[in-house]
């Protein structure tokens, strides 16, 4: 009707042509990324739904995506009541182990984080370049001497020992993870400390200590989890069952429902896809709860975790 | 007078304050390392040396070790377990290496867009990361099993029939792929650093790029992937690293845990432990084994380190 109107349309419809072009791109990438997060979530969703069918469901002839009836939760309590499978003792073995190598972990890594952050000494570069060499070393390199040194001559098999005690003297990774946040703080911190008279240990201990507090949550998630999956190394150095840990005790489980040999019996899948998810949720848990630190820490040193 | 005398007895002092406070900072340097530098000696140099010494010996833990020379490395060159192990972590490197990388970059290149709910599927493909080994490989050898696993039973789904479903880890054919499909499950934890190393690229070269007219995919060959060189530089080399690691479900997932069927998944490492940890222990051989996979995996680095100058692109070169 107006002058305006008859130049209106054309710039209307280029702006729907855009829109509706970048309305398809947006469609196709949430198509993508839905099938892609089912592919993900599949494997989860079908133990969840295997956990809680019943046993002669799993036996049946007819293979059953959802549970038949009723949903049998009491399969999650048999992961704990197992005879002969003490599951709860190996969970308190694996929280025991964890909570030592945490305290290790913590007490070394930023103490020698903030070494080498801080001060200058005679040969610092030469022992920090070793220090990340480390790193990219193979454990299995150390593997038969320190088995030995643990085994025969401290004779610490079958006890925590081994598990815990090599944590009290830091890992390059995370070690490398402090150093970046000390050096990330001002020196004015300590400076001003230094004139009141504290001295390193305690300035270290009192001021440093809390600046880094995220540092050392992302260090203790990821620590957890590590030791929570670590399998090599309480399978080489425990034997009795009693001192299992969960991921020695899901391999009890596995070995005593459907054999070592992965063909025995199936009836007991439920339980035994329960006793994953037991080890599983945690997990998952912290993740979601730590979700932040974790993918940060994993970022920042560029190591994918695993 | 007093001032003269002030500033006579200042100068030594402060002379000795700076070189002792040197030496303090020196002391204090090697206190606080403390913890990782008697844990270097002890429990990674030192044992380095000894696994030298004992790959030298014949030391089964009943007696002492005996000097056998060179007869473990020997033995290693002519033993099929050691190349069957050789063989399989290899396979292991070839396909599921260049794989992960691939999936890990696209993830990443999906997830790094300003759209709605895009963290919820970051989570989602991150879950599989968290997952601890041994119920991973529990929760697949459920999946991969033969007659009643989700997998053949949706390959039923789109027509194939049950007499060609695989054994998965039951055939020697099926069990190492089946290994490397449930290894790319993780990939998320791929995904996450090039998501990182995505978000650090500066916007304004692809700014500049599209001024000249660059397409999408010119964008991505000539922006993307040389920013993202060294990310996936080093990818290359902990992958490489953590595939001659493999163990949980090599030795979770074979029927009887050595490997098998045929040692088909006889990874570098499960033949490592079955020699020195498994039954009989034969700790000459296992050193000689854990020096020849010190080797492998050093030799690999440097390779990727060599060629690195080729293909990985550093912001300092430019300047």
């Amino acid at each position: 009707m107006t002058p305006s109107a008859e130049t209106a349309p054309s710039s209307v419809m280029a702006n729907n042509r855009i829109s509706s072009r970048k309305l398809i791109t947006l469609g196709f990438t949430y198509l993508v990324l839905i099938l892609g997060a089912l592919v993900f979530l599949i494997p989860f969703i079908w133990t969840i739904l295997t956990s809680v069918k019943s046993s002669s469901e799993i036996s049946s002839t007819t293979i059953t995506f959802l549970p038949k009836g009723d949903w049998h939760w009491e399969n999650f309590s048999k992961v704990f009541t197992n005879p002969g499978i003490d599951f709860p003792r190996y969970l308190l073995n694996t929280i025991f182990v964890i909570v030592g190598i945490l305290i290790g972990k913590v007490i070394s890594c930023t103490l020698v984080g903030y070494g080498f952050a801080r001060f200058r000494a005679p040969g610092k570069n030469i022992l920090f370049i070793a220090m990340l060499s480390t790193m990219l070393l193979p454990s299995y390199v150390t593997l038969v001497p320190t088995y030995l040194l643990f085994t025969q001559i401290f004779h610490w098999g079958d006890s925590f020992l081994p598990l815990i005690v090599p944590h009290f003297f830091g890992e390059a990774f995370y070690i490398f993870l402090m150093r970046q946040f000390f050096m990330g703080l001002p020196y004015e911190l300590e400076e001003a400390a230094t004139i009141d008279g504290a001295g390193r240990f305690r300035i270290f201990i009192q001021i440093m200590l809390p600046m880094v507090t995220p540092a050392i949550v992302a260090m203790c998630v990821l620590t957890f989890m590590g030791a929570w999956n670590d399998y090599f190394t309480p399978l080489i150095y425990l034997n009795d069952p009693s001192k299992y840990t969960l991921a020695l005790g899901l391999q009890f489980l596995r070995d005593n429902t459907i054999g070592v040999n992965n063909s025995g019996s199936v009836g007991q899948l439920n339980v035994l896809m329960a006793g994953a998810l037991v080890m599983i949720i945690p997990m998952l848990l912290i993740f979601f709860v730590a979700q932040k630190f974790i993918i940060e820490g994993v970022s920042i040193t560029g190591m994918g975790g695993r | 007078m007093a001032v003269i005398n002030e500033t006579q007895v200042n100068r030594p002092v402060k002379k000795r304050t700076a070189t002792q406070r040197k030496r303090g900072e020196t002391l204090a340097f090697y206190a606080f390392i403390s913890p990782w530098l008697i844990g270097f000696i002890f429990l990674t140099a030192g044992p380095m040396v000894a696994t030298l010494g004992f790959s030298f010996t014949y030391y089964d833990l009943a007696s002492p070790p005996r000097w056998a020379g060179l007869d473990n490395y020997t033995h290693a060159f002519t033993d099929p377990d050691f190349w069957q192990s050789l063989k399989v972590t290899g396979l292991f490197v070839l396909f599921y290496l260049p794989l992960s990388i691939i999936l890990g970059l696209l993830i990443a290149i999906m997830m790094n867009q300003n759209i709605k709910g895009i963290a919820i599927f970051r989570t989602i493909y991150y879950m599989p990361v968290v997952v601890p080994a041994v119920a991973s490989a529990v929760l697949w050898l459920w999946i991969f099993h033969p007659s009643r696993g989700l997998l053949n039973n949706a390959l039923g789904l789109v027509g194939i029939p049950k007499s060609q479903w695989p054994y998965w880890f039951l055939d020697p054919n099926w069990a190492l792929p089946a290994i490397i499909i449930m290894s790319l499950w993780g990939v998320g934890s791929g995904m996450i650093i090039y998501l990182a190393g995505l978000k650090a690229i500066p916007q304004n070269l692809y700014e500049a790029a599209s001024i000249d007219g660059a397409n999408p995919v010119q964008r991505f060959w000539n922006i993307t992937i040389p920013q993202l060189s060294p990310i996936i530089f080093f990818q290359i080399i902990q992958g490489l690293i953590g595939a001659f690691q493999v163990f949980a479900p090599a030795k979770i997932l074979s029927p009887s845990g050595l490997g098998g069927p045929n040692g088909s998944t006889l990874f570098y490492v499960l033949n490592l432990y079955n020699v020195g940890f498994g039954g009989s222990h034969q700790m000459g051989y296992a050193s000689a084994l854990s020096w020849i996979l010190f080797i492998i995996i050093m030799a690999c680095t440097l390779v990727v380190f060599r060629s690195s100058s080729v293909w990985v692109y550093y912001e300092t070169e430019r300047s």
